[in-house]
């Protein structure tokens, strides 16, 4: 009997108890980069006008959390770190403004002024982020105005319409002519605060066309300043067009890659295949990343980048223009994503001839 | 180490018995059962393990008359899921546990009722996994060893000659909890055991 009283009460015994281990979120908000805007690609300013810019910023957060798995005593844990863009207004007395030559414009809270004839840059930054600087050409008011045409100079294009944009000096004529199309445009629209402008002609005549953009200072007419654009046209799948269809080897970041343009199933337009290498930080050089897309009617590159990769999702474009039927170049920008992982991503520049 | 402690205690036990009971006649028992092992570990094994197999257990003993000195062997596997928290994927978890015991069983001539006292000596392993090769950081094994006690209640009435059923339930607590990779400490993965064999008694 004493034996079973002492079995009894050692069945009763005690129980030990595991615990769980806390969910740990810990989030930061970090200003990543900062823009002026407007922000063309040179503004031209004449002496003793001004103009006023904004500022806006990347945030990024990044939020860490810990994911964890258990059983009954083994016990496994990993943080992740996601990140989050957004985009936001700064206020443009929170940033430090200035400028690379104050005899030619000075800078105070967003407000440029010109000075005196000659080139500045200004930037603005908020703590240790600083702005890509905007490049601002001051011109004396008796001269010609500052007139520049946005890239490509040298261009294919497969339809007869072209868009043509830059940015202009303020009050200037602006002017653009192509003459197979007969367009000739006297007093071409543009932004009065920022003097971008965009200009369309139609009815080109296929192959070598010249456009020519000219702005003249309206108090002295014969002060101009004229620009060139030249453009191929060949429309689709004439013998022209034709020209591009073939191997391509490309080259970016010492790399070559190859890729094939043929003509689609679908009527009058160009496919493209191939692969790429793209170097990834954080992953490393990424071989073979399957290419597809077409050549768009304007010339451009409407190209698609895709690839699985140890468990990553490889996802990206490539854009790029013909600078004649045999060479090309352009740019590209892909992630890498991966359940767990940060995003991983991949851009640089390129160019290809035909073999 | 754990062999040799084995062995000593069973020595020592036997020359504890023998000496009190002196030379007649002794008895070996070897037994064999499966059972049911439900672990403990703060009630939430079956949370973690729905796929529970049989335990086995093997048994042998050395006595004269009521007082035997045994040694019990135990394998018990099961698997189910771990539990994930913060990502979406499936946790898998394998649980493979052996329990190697030594003590006493008090059993008179004339029944079939007889009590275990064992210290134990116990091992486990535990392997957790996800089924999503993007979080394979996740996945691991570890072990514990660790000793505890146990002590059961049975009932082996003879069938026929030597041979007896064996029906018993054992219950097993662990003297000491270690912590973990992590660093949270382990439950009692000791536990309730429902087991039905048979044993051979051979006199000499």
């Amino acid at each position: 009997m004493k034996t079973f009283l002492i079995c009894a009460m050692l069945f009763a015994g005690a129980l030990w108890w595991g615990c769980q281990p806390a969910e740990e979120k810990k989030t930061t908000v970090d200003l990543a980069s900062l823009e002026i805007v407007p922000n063309p690609d040179t503004l031209n300013l004449q002496v003793n006008s001004s103009q006023t810019f904004g500022l806006r910023g990347t945030k990024v957060a990044s939020s860490e959390q810990t994911i964890t798995n258990n059983g009954i005593i083994a016990d496994a844990n990993y943080t992740v770190t996601t990140t989050d863009t957004s985009t936001v207004v700064v206020s443009v007395g929170d940033a430090v403004w200035s400028s690379s030559n104050t005899s030619a414009a000075s800078v105070s809270k967003g407000v440029v002024t010109a000075l005196g004839p000659g080139l500045a840059s200004i930037t603005a930054s908020v703590g240790s982020v600083t702005s890509p600087p905007l490049l601002v050409s001051v011109q004396a008011v008796n001269t010609a105005p500052g007139l520049s045409l946005n890239p490509p100079t040298f261009s294919v294009i497969f339809r007869d319409t072209i868009a043509v944009s830059g940015n202009v000096q303020q009050q200037a004529i602006l002017i653009v002519t192509e003459k197979s199309s007969g367009h000739n445009d006297s007093a071409v629209a543009y932004n009065k605060s920022t003097g971008s402008f965009t200009e369309l002609i139609t009815g080109l005549a296929s192959g070598f066309r010249t456009i020519v953009a000219t702005a003249q200072n309206p108090n002295q007419r014969n002060l101009a300043t004229t620009r060139y654009k030249y453009v191929t046209y060949y429309p689709p799948w004439s013998i022209g067009a034709d020209s591009i269809v073939g191997d391509w080897l490309g080259t970016t970041l010492g790399e070559n890659f190859e890729f094939n343009i043929s003509k689609s199933v679908i009527p009058l337009r160009y496919d493209i295949n191939g692969h790429i290498d793209i170097q990834f930080a954080g992953l490393g050089l990424v071989r073979d990343i399957t290419l597809t897309g077409f050549v768009n009617s304007d010339g451009t590159l409407n190209v698609s980048l895709k690839q699985t990769y140890q468990g990553f999702t490889i996802s990206g474009s490539l854009t790029g223009y013909f600078k004649t039927t045999g060479t090309g170049e352009g740019s590209y920008a892909a992630s890498a994503k991966k359940t767990g992982w940060p995003s991983l991503s991949g851009s640089a520049d390129w160019t290809a001839v035909k073999q | 180490m754990k062999r040799t402690l084995l062995f000593f205690l069973i020595i020592a036990s036997s020359s504890a018995v023998f000496s009190q009971h002196g030379s007649g006649t002794f008895t070996i028992l070897l037994g064999g059962n499966v059972g049911i092992f439900n672990v403990d570990a703060g009630g939430n094994f079956n949370q973690y393990y729905t796929d529970r197999k049989l335990a086995y257990t093997g048994l042998f003993g050395l006595g004269n008359g009521s007082t035997f000195v045994i040694a019990k062997y135990r394998l018990y596997t099961a698997s189910g899921s771990s539990k994930l928290t913060n990502v979406d994927a499936t946790g898998t978890a394998q649980w493979k546990q052996r329990i190697l015991s030594a003590g006493i069983r008090l059993q008179s001539d004339n029944s079939a009722f007889y009590i275990d006292a064992t210290y134990l000596f116990n091992h486990a392993e535990e392997s957790i996994a996800t089924l999503n090769p993007a979080v394979d950081v996740l996945s691991t094994t570890q072990k514990i060893d660790n000793n505890g006690v146990a002590f059961a209640l049975g009932l082996a009435p003879r069938i026929a000659g030597p041979i007896a059923l064996d029906f018993n339930v054992e219950y097993s607590v662990m003297l000491r909890n270690p912590v973990n990779d992590a660093g949270r400490q382990t439950p009692n993965i000791g536990g309730l055991y429902y087991g039905g064999g048979l044993i051979f008694y051979f006199n000499n």
